[in-house]
């Protein structure tokens, strides 16, 4: 059966100080790797951004290849940066790791938005990156990502199961529709 | 003394500048490389003076006789510029008018390139115009600005900035210009107050959409100095709130122009908000006929919509609507000053009402 291809956005715009984007999964390196062994998994990059365990990768491309790429993958992972707003447009499900934003707000919901608790979310949601720290903990930890990206994976297939309004896991993560 | 002339009567309409301005201009006329066969200063004043009584005017008007140009001061009855240069249609005896307002001062080239352009369009031009400058703020000219009606509508005209390049063609004309008497069958309108406010905008187009073309060159260069004294200062602002009236009245009623000012987007934010307000501008666009023009960081994004919309960079919006107004459209603003609870989609919608 032929593997599925899953395109990634794993990084948001750097921060003007240089610290962290409190955007950025922090497990990006776990949670390929459990995903190479089912799918083919390639990066988009821009810039100097970090690649990810050498995985395949398609670096600088312009918006409107980025949209062809999108309109071809089978999903697309990212955090809450352009590319599932990208998504939308082109009409391509995915999945989108969430931190401190609230996916209500900045999300959409044909996406499966992945967090681990909305207790992480920050009060001011309109402020600037530059002002919110960087934490880990608002993050859904890579093995529970990858268990509900297989759940839900043919994800762009017509006859997709719907996603649920919420499920949680007792103490740990949500997805939200 | 040897010089060169051209079939022009320049018209110079004057209120209140005696002593100020209007000298500069009428020696700025009289010292062009070729110089108009006649000249006509309207006097709309007040209080008129005989300036032949003036010690400066008087060996100014003999300077102009020492340069051979027929001279005429005419008086005005205190109506405003469009009946004057509407009268100079008839008064002029030569084919071409150059008209320069009495705080403009033309570098001494102007007057033969704009008759160069006259002669490159070959009877077909009705009018052309140059670079009409404030030298205290000398400013590169906004792509967004091209010379149409919609420059109007965005409260600029090409002709205030610094600009390099060709000879364009535009749909109307801004100030001082040289026009065909042949093109101006239509003349001035005579309800405008003597304010005249718009008084040149309607003419040229008039003249535009009887066919002929008007031509805006940034090889010549005129200085304005906007006198705050005197002329259109003069007025009162239920004079312009008049010509503006009269000015929607024509686009509206009479050349039925349609939806002419754009529908503007600013967008000061990431490319994936551009995405987002993107999904909100393919619905808006569903449902207009406005002409639709965004100025952004990511232009890429909406390069599948360039036949329905204009894109100019943020800078431009910066350099034309100044910082505090384009602020005033950040969505992240919005979204915090009005506490959102919607998506980015649905803000900018709201937003822009659209």
């Amino acid at each position: 059966m032929k593997r599925q291809t899953i395109l990634i956005s794993p990084w948001s715009r750097p921060r003007t100080d240089g610290k962290v984007n409190a955007k950025n999964y922090p497990y990006w390196d776990e949670l390929v790797d459990l995903l190479i062994a089912d799918y083919d998994v390639i990066q988009l990059m821009h810039g100097d951004e970090r690649h990810v365990r050498d995985i395949p990768y398609e670096k600088n491309r312009t918006l409107p290849d980025i949209e062809r790429m999108v309109k071809e993958c089978d999903a697309f992972i990212c955090v809450d940066n352009f590319l599932q707003h990208l998504a939308h447009y082109v009409g391509k499900r995915g999945f989108v790791l969430y931190g401190v934003s609230d996916p209500s707000l900045f999300g959409y919901p044909e996406n499966v938005n992945i967090y681990a608790d909305s207790k992480y979310f920050r009060q001011y949601q309109f402020q600037t990156w530059n002002e919110v720290d960087f934490n880990e903990d608002a993050f859904a930890k890579p093995g529970k990502v990858y268990e509900i990206i297989k759940t839900h994976m043919p994800i762009n297939l017509a006859t997709v199961k719907a996603v649920s309004d919420t499920i949680k896991e007792p103490g740990s993560d949500f997805i939200r529709k | 003394m040897e010089y060169k002339y051209a079939d022009v009567t320049a018209v110079v309409p004057t209120c209140n500048r005696y002593f100020s301005t209007l000298p500069l201009t009428i020696m700025a006329i009289i010292n062009q490389e070729v110089l108009p066969s006649h000249l006509i200063i309207y006097d709309d004043s007040p209080d008129k003076l005989d300036l032949r009584t003036n010690h400066l005017w008087a060996r100014m008007f003999k300077t102009i006789e020492a340069k051979g140009i027929n001279w005429s001061v005419l008086f005005g009855e205190g109506k405003g510029q469009a009946v004057l240069h509407n009268r100079s249609i008839s008064d002029a005896t030569t084919q071409y008018i150059w008209r320069v307002d009495d705080d403009c001062v033309p570098e001494p080239n102007v007057l033969i390139t704009l008759l160069e352009e006259i002669d490159k369009g070959r009877g077909h031009i009705g009018a052309v115009g140059g670079l009409v400058l404030p030298p205290e703020d000398l400013q590169p000219c906004p792509a967004a600005l091209n010379g149409t009606m919609r420059d109007v509508f965005l409260g600029r005209n090409v002709a205030w900035y610094l600009r390099e390049g060709d000879p364009m063609h535009v749909e109307h004309l801004y100030s001082t210009f040289l026009y065909d008497k042949k093109a101006a069958s239509h003349g001035y309108r005579q309800d405008l107050s003597p304010a005249s406010h718009r008084e040149e905008t309607i003419f040229t187009h008039q003249m535009y959409l009887n066919g002929w073309d008007l031509v805006f060159t940034p090889h010549a260069v005129t200085w304005h100095y906007r006198n705050p004294e005197g002329g259109i200062r003069m007025r009162k602002e239920e004079d312009f709130l008049h010509d503006e009236a009269v000015f929607h009245k024509v686009i509206f009623e009479e050349w039925k122009m349609k939806h002419t000012d754009p529908k503007v987007f600013i967008l000061d934010d990431g490319i994936g908000d551009h995405y987002a307000f993107k999904h909100a501008l393919r619905d808006y666009l569903a449902t207009t006929t406005r002409g639709v023009m965004i100025y952004c960081c990511y232009p890429d994004v909406f390069k599948d919509m360039t036949f329905k919309v204009s894109m100019y960079s943020l800078a431009d919006a910066i350099h034309l609507y100044g910082r505090p107004y384009v602020e005033k459209y950040n969505i992240y603003k919005y979204m915090a000053e009005n506490n959102w609870k919607g998506s980015l989609t649905e803000a900018y919608k709201s937003l822009y009402q659209i």
